[in-house]
């Protein structure tokens, strides 16, 4: 564990001040039906284990050491790495964070574990109050798991304020461009896409040296916006077109690959879209780096603070009785809760703790800064690392 | 228009009002046992400053006899109090589960699907049961602790205005003791109940599933799964616990330091001669009964605060409203059994659209069946005709009128609905098939058991129609299962039946069985059928084929078998895999004429 001076924390003489931080890193790695904590790997382990030992003067999870634990997860066991750092000293943050990280990843590459890393999770105090000390987490996780082109920076999952789950990020589109429907993805492509998507996997031999994605055009005026399908590859392929067409009535351009990564802000994979253009289950959330989960019911009361135009009315003070006059009137509210009180308590309570909204009183309004949330998905590393584009 | 909001308090104390003479009446007898609290120091005090300095033996007898008098009427009262707190608690339960119970069966479908029935159960159980802690306790315990407060500082007051100010110096402390932990006790507390709701949905589920669970070897899996939620539940509720302690024990510390201050001044007045030890004792009794009150609030509170939340998941529950509901106006008229569907489209809440533009007609008396791949809509159309969700678009009429213009009841009661998965009670044969119509004659069921097949097989069981069948019917097999729930549906001789995939989970000899118990139920009534096994609805008067929310196609089988198209590809699989290769070579051709040039194979 690593007692870290807060980066903000600073004494009288500009020394930081000793506020020791405790962090306690988990890594979690994917299942394998073959892995057994035999003999050998537990005294490979033991030597890594002692090679990236650093007294905490604590026990248990926060101890120093790190210490692997077994699961069962579905016909496979899963191997779960816990070791503790403790940071007394601005500045050493970094180092003992790394090197906390790095024995994870070497605890894979050494085959140690029973698989690659499925997920890390930290836990600190206040951790989701404490974006200095994020940001550390942060750099050391770039630095540590930066495999290939294209993984997006580390994000965070905030379950509970102390603790938190890394893993990346794919960026769809502002809550507020969501939520009014009116950027590039939309959910009355959703069919044509499904079908696409089926008919790829039902012949998976046929295009495989190829890929697809979507080219979307920005709507005008509010209109629903406009995609194209497109493949790329060594070179067209007229055979893939016409089979992509004579089943799905979808035409596909051929895109070469110098152009598709030269510019691929203008594509969408066709899962990605999916995932962006659904109307329905939960939403992953961005503010700044904290990611947080938007339940169904959660997302239909923030329209309650957008207007007939669909524009959130940000800065506007809302009492509860102008918002449940709202709600009563709503289609984005199931009909079963629409009268209910308790249902419009209980869900701005979700808001308020999840920071989608301010309260003061009994007077609500939009979060600051919701104009910037993101719409995403939070891949948890191993996920991301197996993601479909 | 401005809405009044009831505070979540005042609908508590609307479930209470019901009870309010046995609540007077505990007040009232709290309100003594207090005043008996209060007299109990003042004796002692008599007691130990003058009866025994002055060797006054019949103060002494007087003051000893007076203390037992006392506590024996407070015994007695203490017994009578929590009799009437119990009564009380216990009604309050009764009538909120009662009424919890009464307004579930009213929510529709859709609420049941969104939500684990073990998560319904836990705010059934557990959170109601928070309630009765308030009222048994809390409420009165609140009421007369700060009754209690006001009288001992009255009383304070009244003997030593300094000594009053220096016990209340140290109450500010208590104040922000309860601002600093309010809101974290709160919060754990709706973390516990969200978690034990978890945990009801998860075992409620797996012991619906024992034989998925055994017969995929995942027992150990699921002891796991629910092991990782109790511990996430035990670290909850520790912390919880933690957090209740600490408070209590910072408040016991706060009022320790009043008490000491108060101490050093009557202390150092009683040196200096000002007080004498009688008033000294009575002073010091006094103040640590003004302290006690507090620390009692401060524990009502902490009982409060985790109440609220479950009272919150009670009334969250309470609160919703079925979303098909009946029109004032509702028709309770007999109906023939015509449905007609124009241009019906649904959706789920906040999902993706189901049935798109959906159109057919069923004369009375006709059988329909519809076919389909997975997902393409067919049991939301059975949904829809029995009213378990309402449209989003379009008109379904029966007998020429709007589906919403009949009542639930009315409609429901004339329509059966044979499920793949039947469910039958625990209970008798004869109770499961009279489920139906409660009202049936025994020569009614035996008539609709054995018109579905079912009297033979009911006869030869040692009990006939009195056998007991366990839970879910475990002691029947599949088809048997299916033929009680066939007598169940004709009982009630309804006008529409429908038939979502009622037999094609059994085996050839049942199938049979129950195919010949299914003519005879679909004799004269509008029929709806759903069947993978396409065999099962060759029959139909018309066969309506979905794809993807949509209608593909309509027309008998002999009209479809001959048309290229789903029905022939889901009837005949081989047909299905011609047209596939043929559809290749075409594609393959125009490629070629469009200049695709096929690479030599190497």
């Amino acid at each position: 564990m690593t007692a870290a001076p807060k980066q903000t924390a600073v004494g009288s003489r500009g020394v930081p001040r000793l506020r020791p931080t405790a962090f306690d890193l988990v890594a979690h790695y994917e299942p394998s039906a073959h892995f057994k904590f035999t003999r050998r790997v537990r005294n490979d382990f033991d030597v890594l284990a002692d090679e990236y030992s650093r007294s905490t003067w604590l026990l248990g999870r926060y101890g120093g050491r790190a210490v692997m634990q077994t699961d069962i997860e579905g016909i496979g066991v899963a191997c779960r790495v816990e070791i503790g750092r403790l940071v007394l000293r601005g500045g050493s943050q970094f180092a003992s964070i790394h090197s906390a990280m790095q024995m994870f990843r070497e605890a894979q590459d050494r085959n140690l574990a029973s698989g690659p890393i499925s997920r890390i999770i930290v836990h600190f105090h206040k951790a989701d109050h404490r974006p200095a000390d994020r940001e550390i987490v942060r750099a050391v996780f770039n630095d540590v798991f930066a495999d290939k082109e294209g993984d997006t920076e580390c994000a965070f999952l905030a379950e509970e304020k102390d603790r938190l789950e890394l893993g990346r990020c794919v960026e769809y589109q502002t809550l507020t461009t969501y939520l009014r429907e009116d950027g590039h993805y939309h959910s009355s492509h959703r069919a044509r896409i499904d079908k696409v998507q089926r008919h790829l996997q039902q012949e998976v031999g046929r295009y495989e040296n190829h890929r697809f994605f979507l080219r979307t055009h920005a709507p005008q005026d509010g209109s629903v916006p406009v995609i194209d399908f497109c493949y790329t590859g060594e070179s067209a392929d007229i055979r893939v077109e016409a089979f992509l067409e004579g089943y799905t009535n979808e035409k596909v351009q051929f895109v070469p690959r110098s152009e598709y990564r030269s510019e691929t802000t203008q594509f969408t994979g066709l899962a990605d879209y999916e995932r962006a253009s659904r109307r329905f289950g939960k939403l992953w959330i961005r503010q700044a780096d904290i990611v947080r989960r938007l339940l169904p019911q959660q997302v239909g009361v923030l329209y309650l603070f957008f207007n007939e135009q669909m524009q959130p009315e940000l800065g506007r003070n809302f009492t509860w009785d102008e918002i449940f006059e709202r709600q009563r009137i709503s289609n984005f509210i199931s009909r079963a809760s629409r009268n209910s009180q308790t249902y419009l308590d209980m869900v701005l309570e979700g808001l308020v703790l999840d920071r989608f909204i301010e309260s003061s009183g009994e007077s609500f309004r939009l979060a600051t800064g919701f104009e910037d949330f993101q719409h995403v998905t939070f891949y948890q590393l191993g996920e991301f690392r197996k993601r479909q584009i | 228009m401005a809405t009044s909001r009831p505070s979540i308090w005042g609908r508590v104390w609307g479930i209470i009002l019901p009870y309010r003479a046995r609540l007077v009446v505990s007040s009232a007898t709290l309100l003594i046992l207090t005043g008996l609290g209060l007299v109990s120091p003042a004796i002692s005090a008599r007691l130990i400053g003058r009866a025994l300095p002055e060797y006054d033996r019949d103060l002494f007898l007087i003051c000893v006899a007076a203390l037992f008098v006392v506590h024996l009427l407070s015994n007695i009262l203490s017994y009578l109090y929590s009799y009437q707190m119990r009564i009380l608690g216990g009604r309050v339960v009764f009538d909120l589960r009662r009424r919890m119970y009464d307004h579930l069966q009213r929510l529709s479908l859709g609420f049941f699907e969104s939500r684990s029935s073990g998560e319904i159960i836990s705010r059934m159980m557990n959170d109601v049961n928070s309630i009765t802690s308030l009222v048994t306790g809390t409420v009165l315990n609140a009421l007369i602790s700060t009754f209690k407060a006001l009288a001992i500082l009255v009383v304070l007051f009244w003997t030593s205005t300094d000594v009053t100010l220096v016990a209340l110096a140290v109450l500010p402390l208590h104040f922000l003791g309860y601002f600093f932990f309010r809101n974290r006790i709160s919060h754990t507390a709706w973390k516990s109940s969200e978690k034990m709701s978890q945990i009801y949905g998860k075992v409620s589920e797996v012991l619906g599933a024992m034989k998925m669970v055994k017969s995929h070897s995942g027992e150990m899996r699921e002891s796991r799964t629910l092991i990782t939620q109790l511990r996430e539940s035990y670290d909850i509720n520790l912390y919880s616990g933690n957090l209740g302690s600490i408070w209590g024990h910072t408040t016991g510390n706060i009022s320790y330091v009043g008490q000491v201050a108060v101490m050093l001044v009557c202390g150092s007045a009683v040196i200096d001669q000002e007080l004498t030890l009688e008033e000294y004792i009575l002073l010091m009794s006094y103040v640590a009964m003004l302290y006690q009150p507090v620390a009692e609030l401060i524990g009502v509170v902490q009982q409060i605060l985790p109440a609220k939340v479950g009272i919150r998941r009670v009334f969250e529950i309470m609160d919703m409203e079925p979303e098909v509901v009946d029109q004032p106006t509702g028709s309770r008229e007999t109906i023939k059994g015509e449905v007609v569907f124009n241009d019906v489209s649904f959706a789920y809440a906040q999902g993706d659209q189901v049935l798109a533009d959906v159109s057919f007609h069923a004369e009375p008396g006709e059988v329909v069946a519809f076919v389909g791949p997975s997902g393409s809509g067919k049991t939301t159309i059975a949904n829809l005709i029995a009213r378990f969700y309402d449209r989003s678009r379009g008109e379904i009429l029966i007998d020429g009128r709007d589906i919403q213009e009949y009542t639930l009841r009315s409609l429901r009661d004339q329509m059966s609905i044979v499920l793949q998965e039947t469910f039958l009670f625990r209970g008798t044969i004869l109770d499961n098939i009279r489920y139906g119509k409660p009202d049936s004659t025994i020569e009614e069921i035996e008539e609709a058991a054995r018109l579905a097949n079912a009297h033979e097989f009911i006869c030869t069981m040692p009990d006939s129609y009195q056998s007991l069948i366990g839970s879910n019917g475990t002691r029947l097999s599949g088809g048997q299962r299916q033929r009680i729930a066939i007598a169940r549906a004709l009982i009630r001789n309804p006008r529409i039946l429908i038939l979502d995939e009622a037999t094609s989970a059994l085996d050839t000899v049942s199938e049979s069985k129950v195919q010949d118990a299914l003519q005879r139920l679909m004799l004269d009534r509008t029929t709806f059928v759903i069947a993978h096994r396409l065999s099962t609805i060759k029959n139909a008067n018309k066969i309506v084929v979905l794809k993807e929310g949509r209608v593909e196609q309509v027309g008998s089988h002999s009209e479809l078998i001959d048309q290229i198209g789903l029905y022939r590809e889901l009837y005949d699989p081989e047909w299905a895999k011609e047209q596939k290769r043929l559809r290749d070579e075409r594609i393959e051709e125009l490629a070629r004429d469009a200049g695709y040039v096929e690479e030599p194979e190497a």
